[in-house]
């Protein structure tokens, strides 16, 4: 019972880190093996000294080379005789826990308790050590007298005698050492080499005034160099300099451009870190180089005042896997629930915890769920370096990590030890003036640790520029080339391209030349820069011939679509409408903002709904109610677009969100009463339905409102479709034209008012039509206005038609004389 | 898992009771002394009971006759103590075993043969016997050796390294109180002839019949390995 009791006493330890002693009567069993064990390795030695006598003496047999050891190897005896001793020791000790006691207490804990009274702790270890030194040179000593045939204290004596003997076989040795630890270190270091771009002032001509559409995050970035060049502004009134400035955003919008115009600006040498210089095929070569990179940053700091270092495409840096709760950028507390993800209208901050915790997780569930999609491809783990990692990996993170908080350390051999040595404190280092710079475009997969202030202290979003930045970017780059774009077309041009990049923008402005070589001409008009954006945006056309009455259908389609678009939607403007048949599309009409907008609105839910079911209501109407199955993406988005408003965002007949009170489970308005169910009633049913039936009611309403525009707009959508036919892509200012009975850039538009063509359109379009219901090929060929007016460009030139805002009259029974 | 725990455990036990054998086995003193010249590679035995010459003594014994000591030389002998003049005398009751390693000069070893070898210590070949009983004649002298018998004559290959020699018994009486001995020596050579690798093993005959087996396994463990 009181081995029992002793025994359970070993669970938890005393604050002080030691078993209590006094509590353990009798000692723990010891295993088999640890009791048997030593004397098995002394068995071996024994052993092993009877195969050395008769190794050296061949004519020796194993009897009498056992009889020879068993005089001359008595040591080994000795020690197992030792051994044994202490098991017995053991063993008594196990089983009488008072001989235990007396050992444990009296002996070693009084001889324990007189060592700790008398001698510090330092003391003690110093003894220790010397004991231990002692017993080993013993050791050795006692060995190598066996092999020169004299005894321990002999061997001591010997051993400088012995020691320069062997002199020249240990210099051979640490020779054939040195000699293959120093190809490794040749190998490593011709791979540690490259990757690291050192620029010197004046070497780099790009400037802040080069770089367009970014002026917000550009100021901030002047006033990390004009820090770097006068850290006394903010340390004489005791702050710091920012030492590190992360920019992130789309590709293309001018990230590196502005890292280099700080290279370009500052007076201090830039370092140029390349994506890839830290992706190694040897684990190690990663530390090497960032170890060798700040080397090289600390000598050049010191010897210019300062430096920047630009680190581009910073997430092949990799990053560590997933942070640990409660860190830096995840969870409540921030006004966002990630550091990079799409803030809300107002963010959530003025919610309460508890609120903020319930959406942020919510948020994280549905990034896992919506951001990756399903794929085969997304279920393997490729890579997966260090939990998720990948990048430079292998350690070469946690060396930059380490450097980037190691700057203010002491360094150098003298400094740390020669100096200690003397009892001089080490030097602290001076300050290295660095500015780390990093761009990436996937902010999320760099390591968390390296966005903390002190490491990166500001983290800036070069976004995709606003639309005066788009302007100023467009001047730029067409200042470069020979043009005859008015100012007005090149704000329509920023207009009519919302998420142009300066990459973007600079590739059009390219491609517009090019037309324009292309076509003879060495001034870019407003047409090629048109040309081009189709080109860019919907790529070169796949040649395909429809049959006639196909072609038609089609027109009439996305006529349809364009019509609606242009009468009811105010907050998006035509970009482009084709049925030139495209990789997955036999035709479309593309839409754009006019504006930086950031909220949305119910009525602008609908008029997308109305834009969508155009497409089924105008073939229901032209085609003597038939309809094809291109319509079905259209309903695909109506659909969705009717659902979510009723069931999420409170634009239809109920208030609560759908899916959270499906998640809740809760029940659905219209999902039955509370309470007791009644047998065989199933809410969730019963709300899936109601919600289904009120999104079928809407739709109805709504393509009942579609059918009375196209209606209202019969001879529009016939012109709309007409054009189509005649040029197969239409720019939105050519729809215009079309719908308004104007000149647009490719298409004139005023054919379309004479009221002889239209009948002539309406004719045509009911032959299409029969030609559509018999499969015949019989049918009027497509009409050509009565005037042919040669169109030519350049509308430059000409006085402008400035559309209104949103690229057309802001009435639309004004833009349209034929609007009843 | 249990029952290979159960081996293991077994196993152990098995291992102590074998050092506790091999304790009691090798209790008891080595039968043999065995003596080596690692440098040389050369190694023989006797048995635990004889006593090694002290090295003096040896060297005297052979000044006494005015040869030279070997670079490595080594005497054994039985009975209750050695005694270095039985080297080189008659009438020795107990057997004496010298044994040495030397040299050859590049002379001696372009005229070395089997019957130099034969002859290294005392002579045995015709030839050798009777120019050393002329020489005595020559002087004047009484021969000291008479009645040689040769009891056998071996060459001897021992395979390794080319080394090669030859074992010789004989009989010599001494003239002057016409005691008889018997000798048993192994002279060997070298591949290259300039290392002479040399045992003898000399006792009165009566003292040779009755330990020859003793002798035999001295003689026998005569090796000569790789240097």
């Amino acid at each position: 019972m009181k081995k029992a009791q002793a025994r359970t006493a070993e669970g938890v330890s005393p604050p002080d880190g030691r078993v209590g002693t006094a509590e353990l009567l009798t000692r723990k069993p010891l295993p088999f093996w640890d009791r048997v064990k030593f004397l098995i390795l002394l068995t071996l030695v024994w052993f092993f000294l009877v195969w050395s006598v008769m190794s050296n003496d061949p004519i020796v047999g194993f009897t009498d080379a056992m009889r020879i050891e068993v005089q001359t190897g008595w040591w080994v005896f000795v020690l197992i005789g030792l051994d044994v001793l202490r098991q017995v020791h053991f063993a008594i000790s196990e089983h009488w826990g008072a001989y235990n006691q007396f050992w444990v207490q009296k002996f070693f804990g009084g001889f324990e308790r007189a060592t700790h009274r008398k001698l510090s702790p330092w003391t003690r270890f110093r003894l220790w050590r010397v004991l231990g030194w002692a017993l080993w040179i013993f050791i050795i000593c006692f060995v190598v007298g066996k092999f020169v045939h004299t005894g321990p204290l002999g061997a001591l004596i010997r051993l400088p005698e012995l020691v320069w003997k062997a002199a020249p076989l240990v210099v051979y040795v640490v020779f054939i050492l040195c000699l293959v630890i120093g190809q490794f270190a040749a190998l490593f270091w011709f791979m540690s080499r490259g990757g690291v771009d050192v620029y010197y002032p004046d070497d780099i001509k790009t400037r802040f005034s080069d770089v367009w559409g970014q002026d917000h995050v550009l100021e901030r970035v002047k006033e990390n160099i004009i820090f770097l060049e006068n850290p006394e502004i903010v340390e004489e009134k005791g702050g710091y300099v920012p030492g590190g400035l992360l920019l992130w955003g789309p590709p293309g919008t001018g990230k590196t451009l502005m890292a280099e115009a700080v290279a370009g600006e500052t007076g201090k040498p830039y370092v140029f870190v390349d994506p890839g210089a830290f992706i190694n095929m040897f684990m190690g070569v990663g530390i090497l180089k960032v170890k060798s990179l700040f080397r090289k940053l600390r000598k050049l700091a010191l010897r210019y005042g300062g430096v920047i270092v630009f680190f581009d495409e910073a997430d092949s840096l990799g990053n560590r896997g997933q942070l640990a709760p409660g860190g830096f950028g995840g969870g409540p507390g921030r006004a966002t629930p990630a550091p990079f993800a799409h803030g809300g209208c107002h963010g959530f901050s003025y919610l309460s915890p508890d609120t903020q915790w319930r959406l942020t997780r919510h948020a994280m569930e549905l990034a896992i769920t919506d951001d990756e999609p399903d794929t085969r491809r997304s279920k393997q783990m490729i890579g997966g370096m260090m939990g998720g990692g990948g990048g430079g990996g292998m350690g070469t993170l946690q060396a930059l990590l380490t450097e980037l908080s190691g700057l203010k350390k002491p360094r150098g051999l003298v400094n740390r030890y020669v100096r200690r040595i003397l009892g001089m404190r080490p030097k602290p280092p001076p300050k290295y003036r660095i500015l780390v710079m990093m761009a990436t475009n996937m902010p999320s997969a760099l390591d968390e640790a390296l966005l903390r202030p002190g490491r990166i202290d500001r983290i800036y979003k070069v976004g995709y520029p606003s639309k005066a930045g788009r302007i100023r970017t467009y001047e730029g780059y067409f200042a470069k080339v020979r043009n005859e774009l008015t100012a007005e077309q090149l704000d329509k041009l920023a207009t009519i391209t919302p998420y142009a990049t300066g990459a973007t923008i600079k590739d059009l402005v390219n491609e517009s030349l090019i037309t324009a070589i292309r076509n003879g001409r060495d001034v870019i008009t407003w047409p090629d820069v048109i040309k081009a954006k189709q080109l860019k945006e919907l790529g070169p056309p796949e040649d395909v011939e429809y049959i006639e009455r196909e072609r038609h259908a089609v027109a009439v389609h996305e006529a349809c679509h364009a019509l609606v678009a242009f009468r009811m939607r105010q907050h998006m403007e035509i970009d482009i409408a084709t049925i030139e048949k495209g990789g997955d599309y036999l035709g479309m009409v593309a839409s754009i903002p006019p504006e930086d907008q950031f909220t949305r609105w119910r009525s602008e839910y609908e008029t997308d709904i109305l834009v969508s079911l155009a497409s089924l209501a105008g073939e229901r109407m032209f085609f003597d109610e038939d309809s094809s199955s291109g319509v079905g993406a259209d309903l695909e988005s109506a659909t969705t677009v009717a659902s979510f408003m009723e069931g999420f965002w409170g634009m239809g007949n109920t208030v609560s969100s759908y899916s959270t009170a499906k998640r809740l489970e809760v029940g659905s308005p219209g999902g039955g009463a509370g309470g007791r169910l009644k047998k065989g009633q199933d809410t969730e049913g019963q709300a899936r339905a109601a919600l289904a039936d009120r999104i079928e009611n809407n739709l109805k309403v709504l393509l009942e409102r579609t059918e009375e525009i196209l209606r209202d707009n019969r001879n529009d959508v016939l012109a709309l479709a007409h054009a189509l036919e005649s040029h197969k892509t239409l720019s939105g200012e050519d729809v215009v034209a079309v719908l308004e009975r104007g000149r647009g850039p490719l298409v004139d538009g005023t054919p379309y008012a004479d009221a002889s063509f239209i009948a002539q359109l309406d004719d045509y379009h009911r032959s299409a039509a029969r030609a559509h219901r018999d499969h015949s090929h019989e049918q009027l060929s497509l009409p050509v206005p009565a005037v042919v007016q040669p169109w030519t460009v350049p509308v430059a030139v000409a006085e402008p038609e400035v559309p209104g805002l949103n690229g057309h009259s802001p009435d639309p029974t004004l833009a349209n004389p034929d609007q009843p | 898992m249990a029952s290979m725990a159960h081996r293991v455990a077994k196993g152990l036990v098995g291992g102590c009771a074998l050092l506790l054998g091999v304790t009691v086995t090798g209790c008891g003193a080595p039968q043999y002394t065995y003596i080596a010249n690692s440098s040389a590679s050369t190694y023989f035995k006797v048995p635990s009971g004889w006593h090694e010459v002290k090295a003096e003594a040896l060297t005297t014994a052979e000044k006494a006759v005015g040869s030279s000591p070997a670079p490595w030389q080594v005497a054994y002998e039985a009975g209750t103590q050695a005694n270095g003049n039985d080297f080189l005398s008659f009438d020795v009751s107990h057997p004496f075993v010298f044994a040495e390693v030397g040299g050859l000069g590049s002379t001696a070893s372009q005229s070395l043969s089997y019957d130099a070898l034969r002859d290294f210590f005392l002579p045995v070949s015709s030839t050798a016997r009777s120019n050393f009983s002329q020489a005595f004649t020559s002087r004047g002298e009484p021969d000291p050796f008479i009645n040689f018998q040769q009891i056998s004559d071996q060459v001897l290959t021992p395979g390794r390294d080319g080394v090669h020699g030859v074992r010789e018994i004989f009989d010599y009486t001494d003239a002057l109180d016409g005691v008889t001995d018997t000798f048993d020596e192994i002279a060997l050579t070298n591949a290259d002839q300039n290392e002479i690798y040399f045992i003898v093993l000399h006792c009165t005959s009566t003292c040779y019949s009755n330990d020859q087996s003793e002798i035999n396994d001295v003689m026998t463990s005569f090796t000569i390995g790789s240097p």
